[in-house]
């Protein structure tokens, strides 16, 4: 699942004409340009917001605040990086911010601890029985294998998680992750040398 | 090397991020270390599956909520755009001194209309006021459209003529010394006594009683009270700057008479 983030640091023309629409209507982007934002966007926000958060309703609704905010800021981005850049890192501020947000009140007892967490198993046994080249029996091991997998991703410390996730299932190198997360690389390394860590120790099983 | 420290870095060796020394010796110990290399091939398993993890789509509505979300926004932009430009106007009437005073001026001229405008709205119940008493209950009765004329006449005309009177200095007037006097004029009783009258004042200033609602027990001192509202002075009432007659109902309780 590699995009090859962020190899498109320069802005590609798409984004340039964005940027020079967007000056031009100075307070809020052209609908067309914001539809084209959004399409090209879409999945790679939902995806991120929902490895994050791991329920698909949170990330639905994150994800909503990510495009959001961009419609309200693209008028002040100036092009110091890319747009997916940007846009990343705007993803990861308010999926992380949520998760805080979920800590806390699970901290204040408000809610108990697996209440949104396992809301999640949404994809059916019919949709795992369709994966062409596997026997049922292995569709199933390899479901329940991706469930405990994402219960566990959950189950990190935020800043584990973000990192993790960064590095094994979006694919950027720790360079990528540090200049997105404004931390230094140490940090980036000890943050994923734990997570991995922690997740290896709770899907002891799993992993045989 | 030992496992401890092999199994601390097994992390940024999967990765190639071991500086080139320090890999070198990680895998001359993974080489003969079975445990370690288990622990590094477990977590090359995490690590596939979770780059194998598959992508989730998002629901086709997705675009929709987020349309819905602006277009909310861009409502309320609007009035926070109209607040702001309101809020600048003001601004800059308060800091602009020929402004401020013009816009104060509006203000006056502004809050007299709106006086005006509501007397204006009240008045209309008063302008079928015929002059006679009004029925049980004090509720006067508006007039047909046809003596609408007459009455405004009636009310705009005259009444200035009426409030010319003036009251002469020389009229008693009701105050404490008055009464004082007139309870030293009187010494009939020894006990306490009330009286309870309605009177009419019209727009010359003149009074009469029109009923006695309580009678005191002694005769004399009703005609010594109605004589003092009689003969007393009266400013006429006025309803929105005209005189009008006006219907009182005087109470006089605690009167006390020497002997």
């Amino acid at each position: 699942m590699n995009t090859g983030f962020p190899d498109e640091l320069a802005l590609n023309r798409y984004e340039e004409n964005c940027l020079a629409m967007d000056q031009e209507h100075s307070h809020a982007p052209a609908a067309e340009v914001f539809e084209e934002i959004f399409n090209r966007y879409q999945s790679m926000v939902f995806n991120l917001t929902f490895r994050i958060l791991g329920d698909r309703e949170e990330a639905l609704d994150v994800s909503q605040e990510v495009f959001f905010s961009v419609f309200r800021k693209l008028h002040h981005f100036r092009g110091e990086s890319s747009l997916k850049t940007w846009i990343y890192r705007i993803t990861i501020n308010r999926a992380s911010n949520r998760c805080r947000w979920w800590n806390r009140l699970r901290r204040r007892g408000t809610i108990s601890l697996d209440e949104h967490l396992s809301k999640d198993d949404s994809r059916t046994l019919s949709d795992s029985l369709e994966s062409a080249g596997n026997t049922p029996e292995q569709d199933l091991v390899l479901q329940e294998q991706r469930l405990e997998i994402e219960r566990s991703l959950r189950r990190l410390p935020v800043q584990q998680r973000v990192a993790v996730i960064m590095r094994d299932v979006e694919g950027l190198s720790y360079d990528e992750i540090a200049g997105l997360l404004q931390v230094s690389l140490g940090t980036v390394k000890s943050r994923i040398a734990r997570g991995r860590e922690e997740l290896k120790r709770r899907l002891n099983g799993t992993l045989g | 090397m030992r496992c401890e420290k092999v199994l601390g870095h097994l992390s940024l060796f999967l990765d190639e991020m071991l500086e080139v020394e320090l890999a070198d010796g990680v895998s001359q110990h993974l080489r003969s270390c079975s445990d370690c290399s288990r622990e590094l091939g477990r977590l090359k398993k995490l690590r596939n599956a979770l780059t194998s993890l598959e992508p989730v789509e998002a629901p086709d509505y997705f675009y929709d909520l987020v349309n819905l979300k602006i277009s909310r926004a861009r409502q309320e932009s609007w009035r926070k755009n109209l607040q702001s430009a309101f809020e600048c106007w003001w601004s800059r009437v308060r800091t602009t001194e020929g402004m401020w005073y013009v816009t104060r001026l509006m203000g006056a001229m502004a809050t007299i209309v709106f006086f005006i405008a509501i007397s204006s709205a009240m008045n209309p119940i008063y302008l079928g006021l015929s002059g006679q008493l009004p029925g049980r209950g004090g509720v006067a009765l508006i007039q047909p459209s046809q003596q609408l004329a007459k009455n405004l006449q009636k009310v705009f005309g005259s009444p200035l003529a009426a409030q010319k009177k003036p009251i002469r200095s020389s009229d008693p007037k009701i105050n404490d010394q008055y009464l004082a006097n007139l309870a030293q004029s009187v010494s009939r009783t020894a006990h306490d006594d009330t009286v309870s009258v309605v009177a009419v004042v019209d727009r010359l200033g003149a009074a009469k009683v029109q009923d006695v609602l309580e009678y005191p027990s002694d005769d004399s001192l009703l005609s010594d009270f109605t004589d003092m509202i009689m003969t007393a002075g009266w400013r006429p009432a006025s309803q929105n700057g005209r005189a009008v007659d006006a219907w009182l109902v005087l109470t006089f309780s605690k009167i006390y008479v020497y002997n």
